[in-house]
């Protein structure tokens, strides 16, 4: 799996819960607060993404996560433990 | 099938809400902290109650974060998601608060809450991706003040808060959370810390006039956590026979 691939997979679960995010303006260098997202949409798409991944990541590797290619790099580093 | 992790799963009372899921369709993580083996030969006894039921015992501390975690998500892949939750452990001591010691203080808050909390931390994460979940908390009347059980009244109290909690912060989630507030039921800890003579005390203070069962407490853990009870959240049910 490559990082675009897991980009594509955060990308995914976010505008599934974003509803109202143009899929033309969904911007990796942004924060998904930026994008709109709540406290309770953040830890939809984390979780989800983790679990489509099948990764686990643990709490404080999240914590200082600002944009949404941040969250994909950590999530990467873990898909590439996995394999 | 549906899923259903429950802590507390080798006390009377555990053993109870298993049987009557595993009846009602569910399958059942069944989670201990010491009783292993006896919870794992349980675990099998419950395909007597229904031939495909998918049980097995997770043996974990859940006062450990780390533990709690990974179990749960063990638990989770197990059962292949998670639709209910039941909180049924819990430890007690029988001291007057002004001579309770700190160990014994941080046992009963550590198990009873902090354990609660980290278990059902995970099971949000988990919860959340499918949008839907019921949490229950098995707690106890003694949340409403219980002399000689201080740090377990306040720990039972704190898990009405916690539950309450749940049911605002995940509601549009499709999560719901309910208490069961236990009266004195005919089991374990109940029967440990009271002589007969008291629990007969207990019997002709209900309305019912007699102790709870485990499968009392079991009926009322599957009502919350069934279709029927799908609007019904954020509350305490006393499940005591009706004190008077």
């Amino acid at each position: 799996m490559t990082r675009d691939d897991v980009l594509a997979v955060v990308r995914r679960h976010t505008l599934e819960v974003l509803i109202d995010v143009d899929p033309a303006e969904f911007d990796a260098n942004r924060s998904l607060r930026e994008v709109g997202a709540k406290s309770l949409d953040v830890l939809e798409i984390v979780s989800s993404s983790m679990k489509s991944l099948k990764i686990k990541v643990p709490r404080p590797e999240l914590v200082d996560v600002q944009t949404v290619n941040q969250l994909v790099d950590v999530f990467y580093a873990h898909v590439q433990k996995r394999a | 099938m549906k899923r259903l992790l429950l802590t507390g799963a080798s006390s009377e009372i555990g053993h109870a809400i298993a049987r009557a899921a595993v009846a009602a369709d569910w399958d059942v993580a069944l989670c201990c902290h010491t009783a292993e083996a006896k919870t794992a030969a349980f675990a099998k006894e419950l395909a007597t109650v229904r031939d495909d039921a998918k049980c097995r015992a997770f043996a974990f501390d859940l006062r450990d974060s780390a533990a709690a975690e990974s179990a749960v998500g063990d638990a989770a892949e197990f059962l292949g998601g998670l639709d209910g939750v039941v909180l049924a452990h819990g430890v007690t001591h029988q001291r007057l608060l002004a001579e309770l010691p700190d160990d014994e203080w941080h046992s009963v808050i550590d198990t009873n809450l902090t354990g609660a909390f980290f278990v059902i931390r995970e099971c949000l994460r988990e919860m959340i991706t499918q949008r839907s979940g019921a949490f229950v908390f098995v707690t106890s009347t003694a949340a409403y003040g219980m002399a000689g059980a201080g740090a377990y009244a306040a720990s039972k109290a704190a898990l009405h808060g916690l539950s309450a909690t749940i049911a605002e912060e995940y509601g549009e989630r499709g999560i719901r959370s309910n208490a069961l507030a236990v009266g004195a039921v005919a089991a374990g800890m109940f029967t440990r810390t009271h002589d007969a003579s008291a629990q007969r005390a207990f019997a002709e203070k209900s309305a019912l006039r007699r102790l709870g069962e485990p499968q009392d407490v079991a009926g009322a853990a599957l009502f919350l956590l069934s279709p029927a009870a799908q609007y019904i959240t954020g509350q305490v049910l006393d499940l005591d026979g009706g004190k008077r």
